[in-house]
């Protein structure tokens, strides 16, 4: 009996928290990767135990049979845990309010009926005599600790690299079945048999559903872009999905993100690829270029036609971009190209491991400003970080995503500060060339042997000559930002993480319609 | 004899609910360290989360072998924890980055252990808590499910609080080490208020 109390309590730990696992990376996804959302998803996980654990306890004086109360607890856990994936799924369809409210229900109740056995497993697996409360009660601890463990592990690392999320939904559903029926043979409760092999054909049909869930979140939470959805990449690492937008463009999502367009074309601009062309007419020549953040890979690609390149280090998180560029003929040819040298890897931990690597052109495709984590590569920390690798003339060209602060801690940093659109240029030396020479150096690019821009049409000329005038000296633009009553600009450091908390949007906001 | 020594019932729950709070704190703050340091991938992110649950799960093999020897003294044992975690606290926005710099160029399993290594010593001192507090209350209660089931009511529920409140007010009004430093101040308070009603007990 105490055995089975201790291998309860481990399968109760593993469950539970595999499912806080797959919680946690629902709600990021429907909140656009917000900071807010996993401290949101944990403390309402743990209400859910607290709760859960507070009720349980009146089980061990009820004087039923504990093993039959856990089998029933964990038979409706299980039906719930089936269900409520796709409940909380159709509700952000239906709002951003209906399915934060639908959500966060979901959540505590989950962990609340699981958390019931917490107390149950202790009391049966304790030895109230002979003065061993302590230790006994510590190994039936210690087992929900050590599945706990795993919970993450097996999981984070293994179920979510070899399945969808609505499969590892289904699968800890058909666990939490099959642990209940474990629970009803210890407890010798009738028709055994009956429920092993009903939870068995449960869990195999649950798994062989089909895959909407993704669909139909993804619908229920885009917020920026209209479009049917594609295609998506699943695994440890993240979701990216891919949408057909109304315009023809293939358009990509990390984290339920936008990340990019799948567009190298200077005229088309879908993605405002203009903004990585501009870069020639301050950097026309880098023979070493770092990029940070590969996504769909249009902007490497764009790299790859500076004149004089012999080497492009490319750093991104997520191998499944690899998988999405080798799908589409204008980026694939980067998988090939031997100048491209691709590293899955954190970009700050890839740059603390190289001290050495020094970059003529250093580009940085960062996401929302708002986003979780978005202080490790926006930070004054970080940009120092980046200046002791890059060369005495070397120019960072990075996204602010539209946060004036990002602008304000590049120009703490570097000397020199331009503002593209919503691009930070920044560098040691930036020297504007004028219009002609500015054009010339645009025109110089050059891809598998045809030029990039065909510069004998008014269209194109009129196109470049608009986008060269975009430069705007940061200093100017700060001051006429504060000018006009915008805050003091601020900046972001390690400690202060301004733009994912103090300046970043709530998580009702950031998955608004 | 340890009658005259039990601190008050509710007063337990409360440190405990405290206790919980700081727990929580850490667990978001030492993460957001330890990702700064060390990468932000999910090689990162599993390997401080199951450091943390293999910590409270060593903690509580020793928590409970040391309630049973200690017996009487166990409430002692559990004040001496939080004084643990809290000095670990207030030294790890210090120790955390110097170690990772340190660490930086090894190989994965190295910054895996050196992770679990730095996380261990806390988070033992968290998962050594409630087995010793159930200890203390079951003494009282003679009913594992019943003290337990109370405990980790309020510790959880501090836990809880501990994360909302810190994505959604301390990262706001705080900087990193200051959230750290408040949650090390909740450690502290709780082993003085367990002194100081020990105290009490004792001169009453």
């Amino acid at each position: 009996m105490i055995r089975a109390a201790r291998l309860l309590s481990f399968l109760t730990g593993f469950l539970s928290l595999s499912q806080e696992i797959l919680w946690v990376r629902f709600a990021g996804f429907s909140y656009h990767g917000a900071p807010q959302a996993f401290g949101m998803i944990l403390g309402l996980y743990l209400l859910g135990i607290a709760v859960g654990a507070g009720i349980g306890k009146r089980y061990c004086s009820s004087g039923h049979n504990l093993f039959r109360v856990a089998g029933i607890l964990l038979f409706t856990a299980g039906v719930l845990d089936a269900f409520f994936p796709f409940l909380a799924t159709e509700a952000f369809g239906v709002s951003n309010t209906m399915g934060t409210v639908v959500l966060f229900a979901c959540v505590v109740i989950t962990s609340l009926i699981k958390s019931k056995i917490f107390p149950i497993a202790h009391h049966l697996g304790a030895a109230t005599s002979g003065g061993k409360v302590g230790s006994s009660v510590s190994k039936v601890y210690f087992a929900n600790i050590v599945g706990s463990t795993f919970g993450p592990l097996v999981t984070g690392f293994v179920l979510l690299q070899v399945l969808t999320l609505q499969q590892c939904f289904m699968l800890m559903a058909g666990l939490t079945l099959l642990t209940a029926a474990y629970c009803w043979h210890v407890a010798a409760a009738p028709s055994r048999r009956f429920v092993l092999a009903g939870s068995i054909a449960v869990t195999i049909l649950l798994l062989l559903l089909p895959g909407v869930l993704l669909p139909r979140l993804v619908a229920g939470t885009s917020s920026y872009f209209q479009g049917t959805f594609r295609s998506a990449v699943e695994n440890r690492y993240g979701i990216i999905h891919l949408l057909d937008t109304p315009d023809g463009d293939v358009t990509v999502f990390g984290g339920n993100a936008y990340d990019g367009t799948l567009n190298i074309d200077f005229m088309r601009d879908s993605n405002w690829i203009s903004r990585l062309y501009a870069l020639a007419t301050v950097k026309p020549k880098p023979a070493r270029v770092l990029v940070i953040g590969m996504s769909a890979g249009s902007w490497t690609r764009v790299l790859s036609s500076f004149p004089g390149v012999e080497r492009i280090d490319v750093v991104e998180i997520n191998p499944g971009y690899k998988e999405i560029i080798g799908q589409y003929a204008a980026v694939s040819p980067l998988l090939n190209d031997p100048l491209v040298h691709m590293h899955f890897d954190d970009g700050r931990r890839w740059l603390k491991r190289h001290p050495g690597e020094t970059y003529d052109l250093i580009v940085m495709n960062t996401t929302f400003h708002w986003r979780a984590y978005s202080t490790i590569l926006l930070s004054r920390e970080f940009l120092g970080l980046l200046r002791e690798h890059m060369n005495p003339d070397a120019v960072l060209a990075y996204n602010s995503t539209f946060s004036w602060d990002v602008f304000k801690t590049a120009s703490v940093v570097f000397p020199e500060v331009y503002t593209f659109g919503n691009f930070v240029i920044a560098g040691e030396k930036l020297t504007l060339p004028p219009e002609e020479e500015a054009i010339a150096r645009m025109a110089a690019l050059t891809l598998d042997g045809r030029q990039m821009l065909e510069t004998s049409k008014p269209e194109v000329l009129l196109k470049l000559r608009e986008t060269i005038h975009r430069f705007e000296p940061f200093a100017t633009v700060c001051d006429e930002k504060e000018k006009s009553g915008h805050r003091p600009l601020e900046v972001i450091t390690d400690q202060n993480m301004l733009t994912e908390f103090r300046y970043g949007k709530s998580i009702f906001f950031a998955a608004e319609r | 004899m340890y009658e005259h020594k039990k601190v008050d019932e509710v007063v337990l729950y409360c440190v405990f609910f405290l206790s919980g709070v700081s727990a929580l704190i850490y667990q978001v703050a030492w993460q957001r360290l330890l990702f700064g340091t060390f990468g932000v991938d999910v090689e990162s992110i599993t390997i401080v989360v199951s450091t943390f649950m293999l910590g409270l799960g060593c903690g509580a093999l020793a928590g409970g072998q040391l309630a049973d020897r200690f017996g009487g003294r166990v409430i002692q044992l559990f004040a001496l924890c939080e004084l643990g975690i809290g000095l670990f606290g207030a030294l790890s926005p210090f120790l955390i980055p110097a170690v990772g710099e340190r660490f930086m160029q090894c190989q994965l399993p190295v910054i895996a252990l050196v992770n679990f290594l730095l996380i261990l010593l806390p988070a033992t001192f968290m998962g050594a808590t409630l087995p010793m507090l159930v200890a203390h209350l079951f003494r009282r209660t003679g009913n594992v499910g019943i003290s337990i089931g109370s405990l980790y009511l309020f510790n959880t529920l501090g836990a809880a609080l501990g994360a909302f409140a810190t994505g959604t007010v301390l990262f706001v009004v705080l900087t990193l080490d200051q959230a750290i430093y408040l949650a090390a101040a909740g450690n502290f308070a709780v082993a003085t208020i367990i002194f100081l009603g020990l105290r009490r007990e004792v001169t009453a």
